[in-house]
């Protein structure tokens, strides 16, 4: 699907003990693109950045492939799957003082952690660090890097765990809410951080979050999850300005914007028991959901110019 | 006369022995009904100015009024009544060993005597959620649910004004417009009036008529809503509002 085969995500389904959170994810991601996945609370965003991640030895991967230029990730084992992604693979949480350790020093932290994958070079750390602090726009290095996370605003926290990712090569980028817990100039900030080190570093980028406005701003691509399946996904532009699948446009209704008008809310609540076996799992929120969504077998539809849907009526067209 | 009033409201805090005014002189006035917001970044001073009228915290310098009477550092029952707080994180807000109904009543006969009792059926109805909810622990509900429940408990106390500390933040978007319909319609059917604090000013613009901006602990900009947004008349509005990213 798509172009690009920097990361191939295949039929992907994951949960955790007898339950999925996730089911049939597929999607391609091209060297150095961003796409954004957002959704409602529990729709198993934060499970599928895990089970691309695979450091989370609960979850489960019953069905499906990760493959990370041509190694295939899940057929490797635990070790060797843990190893390359430590190496290749950085996360960033929305919780910004989550990364480190409140009262070790920045440096220290750095240190240990470039150690613990062989990458720790005395003579060259410090000039290598600036470079990383400096390219998210923080200067005064030896400060930083002699402070402790404690001491730093979370907008601060999330810049350096960021420049941790580039310090240590690391080319696929996870991030998980990574401006939900700031405040909406810091927001901004990270974003456009996020976006620089697309620009000079080419790293390829998976951001989850809830904020279409901010996938609108970030991303090449939005998917749209729920209920643990892909109900859209599409060029950002394309996505935000048409939206294809009634779960999205009720989504984008929802955001409240400067003109003064309350949002329209969704009615209901999502699913929480994962992807349903049978049916649309949007249809009981659905406006104009019918009988032949409740019986629908799931798939994404390409609806011309790699937008696609997974709404039954009319291919998902307005 | 106005429902509330704040006159020259400073506070001082001392962090790792350097003091930081968190609030500089910030009056205000509240009409009945009506819906102010503030806006700021962390650090602005909101949140403090809502523990100086909820008298969580005490000012240095200035007074609250309610109904033009000053409100006495030690405030009567009728006084922490009229002024109730609702906060972001609404688990938290919660003891999380009791159920949320134990919480909502030990509430109750706090602000009101020992042997008042919440009519828990009207509550729930009025915050939409199901009375079996409200049997259930913190922990057992969403964030949604959560802060519904401390509408509800709030509301119990039959308030004059709400305060709201960033009560949509840590909510995903569909679930924050429930919650922004929620307060418009509660505090237009039982009449109270609201101090809604928030960083993002999309979602004061909806709910808001007029809007305070502050600034490192001083007031910087105060006007009708649409004013402050088409016409912001400071610099540091116009650099929030640029901030705020629009998805069309």
């Amino acid at each position: 699907m798509s172009s690009g085969g920097f990361l191939r995500i295949s039929g992907l389904c994951a949960g955790y003990g007898g339950e999925i959170a996730v089911a049939d994810i597929s999607f391609n991601l091209a060297r150095g693109e961003i796409l954004c996945v957002v959704g409602e609370s529990g729709c198993g965003k934060s499970t599928l950045l895990k089970a691309i991640l695979g450091m989370d030895s609960a979850l489960r991967i019953p069905a499906g492939t990760v493959t990370l230029e041509g190694t295939e990730l899940t057929a490797l084992a635990k070790k060797e799957r843990r190893k390359l992604a430590a190496r290749r693979i950085g996360m960033v949480f929305q919780d910004p003082g989550s990364a480190f350790n409140p009262i070790r020093s920045y440096r220290r932290q750095f240190i240990e952690t470039l150690r613990s994958r062989g990458l720790y070079d005395p003579s060259a750390f410090e000039g290598q660090a600036a470079q990383a602090l400096e390219k998210l726009g923080l200067e005064d290095c030896k400060r930083i890097l002699g402070s402790c996370p404690y001491e730093m605003s979370g907008g601060m926290n999330q810049r350096i765990a960021l420049a941790l990712a580039l310090l240590l090569g690391q080319d696929l980028l996870l991030a998980d809410e990574p401006t939900s817990a700031l405040d909406a100039t810091v927001q901004l900030q990270v974003a456009k951080e996020l976006l620089r080190l697309r620009e000079e570093s080419g790293i390829t980028q998976i951001i989850v979050t809830h904020n279409l406005a901010l996938a609108g701003f970030l991303g090449d691509r939005i998917a749209v999850l729920y209920g643990g399946r892909l109900v859209e996904l599409g060029p950002a532009k394309a996505v935000a300005a048409e939206p294809r699948h009634p779960y999205t446009r009720s989504l984008m209704g929802a955001i409240p914007t400067l003109d003064g008008k309350l949002p329209a809310p969704l009615p209901g609540q999502p699913p929480l028991g994962g992807p349903a076996k049978a049916g649309c799992e949007f249809a009981p929120r659905c406006p104009r959901a019918s009988e032949k969504c409740r019986s629908a077998q799931y798939a994404l539809r390409d609806g011309g110019s790699g937008h696609f849907s997974a709404c039954c009526q009319e291919g998902g067209a307005l | 006369m106005s429902l509330l009033e704040g006159r020259a409201l400073s506070k001082r805090f001392a962090r790792r022995g350097v003091q930081v005014e968190a609030l500089k002189d910030v009056s205000f006035t509240l009409g009945d009904g009506e819906i102010l917001g503030v806006v700021g970044e962390s650090g602005s001073g909101k949140s403090t100015l809502l523990r100086l009228v909820s008298s969580l915290e005490k000012p240095d310098k200035g007074e609250v009024l309610l109904e033009g009477k000053p409100l006495p550092p030690k405030r009567t029952k009728a006084q922490y009544r009229a002024i109730q707080m609702i906060f972001q994180d609404a688990a938290g807000s919660f003891q999380p060993r009791r159920r949320i109904s134990a919480s909502i009543r030990d509430g109750v006969k706090s602000l009101w005597g020992r042997d008042a009792e919440p009519d828990m059926a009207e509550l729930c109805a009025l915050v939409g959620l199901s009375p079996d909810l409200a049997e259930r622990y913190p922990r057992e509900l969403s964030g949604g649910q959560c802060q519904r429940f401390a509408i509800a408990r709030a509301v119990a106390a039959s308030p004059r004004v709400l305060l709201c500390d960033e009560i949509t933040s840590a909510l995903d978007v569909s679930t924050q417009a429930q919650v922004l319909h929620l307060v418009a319609d509660i505090c237009r059917e039982k009449h109270m009036a609201a101090l809604l604090v928030s960083h993002d000013l999309a979602v004061v613009s909806c709910l808001c008529s007029r809007v305070m901006v502050l600034y490192r602990g001083e007031l910087v900009e105060e006007g009708p809503v649409r004013r402050v947004i088409d016409a912001p008349e400071q610099e540091y509005t116009k650099r929030l509002l640029d901030s705020v990213l629009e998805v069309r």
